[in-house]
């Protein structure tokens, strides 16, 4: 029988080939999707984030293990859609208006999958009021924004005004980060929540959503 | 509320103003001091100590000293707000020993200051000014002054300096650099003792920032996409329009320089004059076989082409190559450690100037990620050694006593920024349609540049090994683009053709840059 551990050991050497054959097995063996999520693929992910956190691996293993969760979670989502799996909750992410900064938002948006939520990535260069607009049409509980200039990072203030402005923001849990934010700055425009590193955002984030 | 500022033993007071924080005043006093993060309170670069009326402590504060240290009156002046009568003692380097790189190549001999006619080249960098006296009839270098860019008290790099001027700070960045043109154009007149009437044209070059800046435009539209420029074009003017201000304030100190002066002509926000003048210096214009230049800076500028067809662009490597962001890495100044070899676990280090070690520079940042790797005491994917995971590793230890190290944390740094040079060479290489066996050479720029060991920045994966032969150290390219530009025929014809023919590739939302980008982060 497939063993779910395994798959989190591939996932973690980042071995997406093995990944998605293991998580076909074990289907095709009739094992509980949600127990193939959360102890595979999630369980992986969840020890790539604590050792990115720590330093321990860096910026490439994060991403070749991502590519191997999203293999695996190409085969699975179907199935989970099927017994009927909610996930901890939706996010909606970008890189703000006037920053083209792709990296360190799609690390967010992995870590963020590997804890369980939905991703709606929204891309970079994103206008304030499409985070809002999406948020709305997704039915998400949570806007994440990235600026990688401290000349993009005034941006952040517009989604949040533009949220005020619609009357919606205490609907949403919003979170920003980014080389040039810190807690001081995600304070002064009013955020939620400021975390330093993608993992921390993803903890973050699903404690604040499960509260 | 007076603040006394006691610095060298030397003491100024000056009115205080509330609500303003420390360091912007001692600006305004041009008191200099380096705040490398812009005064964010994020680099602990702007340290002081308070000795009477000392302000509330910070998160900032907090970070940076130990108990006892805040008890002593220490604090970072960017997040100090003093309110009432304060005495301030400032122990930090005024950097005036920070070591300039103006040599380039084919810089000729110094001569005689027995001229008919001179011409300035002045190559404004944004940590470093470098300014030099021609011989226009002889096409000679009679002499060279260079000085730190006192812009570094906003920040020290382009965005900040963009920022610094987007809140209302931009008079005071223009007065900064015209203040530091002017005394170094005096002092370049003097030391060479040539005659200040005879002096013909000026040409400056500098990136796109410090230009705008030097003419007061607004930076607003540089910082955020698409980073339209207000001006790129060459710009003309002249000496005593230029420098109104300072020649008011120097009265009959002031130079008789009746020059015009003459602004390069940049590519882009991100790739500016600088490169184009480093391009007429290299000869891109007259190449058959296209060639490289690579500005190895924090925006790690570069550019691919020949006679026919230029590609440019700029990658973020951060300031890890000038010190920045390392833990204990510091600018290009005496006793900051150069050269590393390790051996059985063992460190031995060369410093600036033969000085006693301090910290580390951008130079000894990439030996000792070198050395570390070829000692496999860091794996390729980029982590330390157990034994030195926790406190880094040890290089040398200082005068006091206090352990130089090198950290997990300066490894990942050295990886950010030797992978965004990579990737951002190897996407220009696969844009333009060429190999590593087409390029006919490759210049690396830049003052850092100059005295990198090459054999290193290839052993960290920084250049690709077929590179290792057809490579020069072309040292400050900028400056010797813009001798070329005053003393050659045709050069402001060849200057307009090379920006001309450049278009730019723009790699934060490239799919193959971010690709290069993750894989290039390994050591291998």
């Amino acid at each position: 029988m497939a063993d779910v551990h395994e798959i989190s050991e591939f996932l973690q050497k980042g071995r997406a080939k093995n990944v998605k054959a293991l998580v076909e097995e074990a289907l095709a063996e009739g094992q509980d999707p949600k127990v193939i999520l959360n102890e595979g693929l999630l369980a992986g992910m969840m020890v790539i984030g604590e050792k990115f956190k720590n330093n321990e691996v860096f910026v490439p293993e994060v991403l070749v293990a991502a590519r191997a969760l999203n293999a695996g979670l190409a085969i699975l989502e179907p199935k989970l859609i099927e017994v009927g799996n909610e996930p901890v909750g939706k996010v909606v992410i970008g890189t703000v208006k006037g920053d083209l900064h792709d990296i360190g938002k799609n690390l967010v948006a992995m870590m963020m999958k590997g804890v369980g939520f939905e991703v709606i990535d929204l891309g970079v260069d994103v206008e304030p009021a499409t985070f809002v607009d999406k948020a709305e049409e997704n039915g998400a509980n949570v806007i994440c924004m990235s600026a990688l200039l401290t000349t993009t990072m005034p941006s952040m203030q517009l989604v949040i005004d533009e949220l005020a402005s619609r009357g919606l923001r205490d609907k949403y849990i919003v979170m920003v980060g980014g080389a040039p934010v810190n807690q001081s700055f995600a304070d002064q425009i009013g955020a939620d929540y400021y975390t330093p590193d993608a993992a921390t955002a993803a903890e973050t984030a699903k404690a604040a959503v499960t509260k | 509320m007076n603040i006394t500022v006691i610095r060298a033993g030397k003491e100024t007071t000056f009115p205080g103003e509330e609500g303003v924080s420390l360091l912007q005043q001692l600006r305004k006093e041009n008191i200099y001091i380096s705040a490398a993060c812009g005064g964010r309170g994020t680099c602990g670069k702007c340290k002081v100590r308070m000795v009477t009326g000392a302000t509330k402590i910070t998160e900032g504060d907090r970070r940076f000293f130990q108990e006892e240290e805040l008890r002593e009156g220490w604090r970072l002046a960017c997040t100090a707000y003093p309110r009432e009568d304060c005495r301030v003692l400032v122990c930090s380097d005024d950097e005036s020993r920070f070591e300039v790189v103006s040599e380039y190549q084919g810089q000729g001999e110094a001569g005689a200051a027995e001229s008919l006619s001179y011409d300035i080249g002045i190559d404004i960098g944004t940590t470093t000014i470098a300014i030099e006296l021609v011989d226009t009839e002889k096409t000679q270098i009679l002499h060279t002054v260079t000085d730190i860019n006192h812009q570094r008290a906003f920040g020290a790099d382009v965005i900040s300096r963009i920022q610094a001027s987007n809140e209302g700070q931009g008079e005071a960045l223009k007065e900064s650099i015209r203040r530091d043109l002017y005394e170094g154009i005096k002092r370049l007149l003097k030391e060479s003792g040539a005659d200040a009437g005879r002096v013909g044209r000026i040409a400056i070059a500098g990136n796109t920032t410090m230009g705008h800046l030097l003419m007061g435009y607004s930076c607003k539209t540089l910082g955020v996409y698409p980073f339209t420029p207000v001006n790129i074009g060459t710009i003309t003017t002249s000496f005593a329009e230029l420098f109104e201000a300072q020649i008011q304030a120097d009265t009959e100190n002031a130079p008789a320089i009746s020059a015009g002066i003459v602004l390069l002509p940049g590519i882009s926000t991100y790739v500016g004059a600088d490169i184009s003048a480093g391009m007429l210096a290299c000869g891109f214009d007259q190449r058959e076989k296209p060639c490289l230049l690579i500005d190895l800076g924090t925006n790690g500028e570069m550019a691919i082409g020949n006679r026919d067809r230029i590609l440019v662009t700029s990658t973020a490597a951060g300031p890890a190559f000038e010190g920045g962001n390392i833990s204990c890495g510091m600018g290009s100044v005496p006793g900051a450690i150069a050269g590393v070899s390790i051996r059985d676990g063992q460190a031995s280090v060369t410093t600036i100037g033969d000085q006693p070690p301090v910290g580390l520079c951008g130079t000894g940042v990439i030996e000792t990620a070198c050395e570390l790797v070829k000692e496999e005491l860091v794996d390729e994917t980029g982590m330390l050694d157990e034994e030195y995971f926790e406190e880094g590793f040890e290089l040398a230890k200082t005068p006091e006593g206090e352990p130089i190290r090198f950290t997990q944390k300066d490894v990942r740094e050295i990886q950010l920024a030797k992978s965004a040079v990579r990737a951002g060479m190897e996407t220009l290489l696969l844009r333009y349609g060429v190999t590593y066996e087409d390029v006919e050479q490759v210049f690396l720029a830049g003052g850092f540049g100059y005295k990198i060991d090459l054999r290193k920045a290839i052993g960290i994966g920084m250049l690709p090994e077929e590179f290792q032969e057809k490579t020069t150290a072309v040292g400050n390219s900028s400056l010797g683009g813009t001798i070329r530009y005053l003393t050659e025929d045709r050069a402001k014809e060849r200057l307009a053709k090379i920006v001309e023919l450049s278009s730019e590739v723009e790699l934060s939302s490239d799919k193959d840059f971010n690709n290069f980008y993750t894989e290039f982060m390994f050591f291998e």
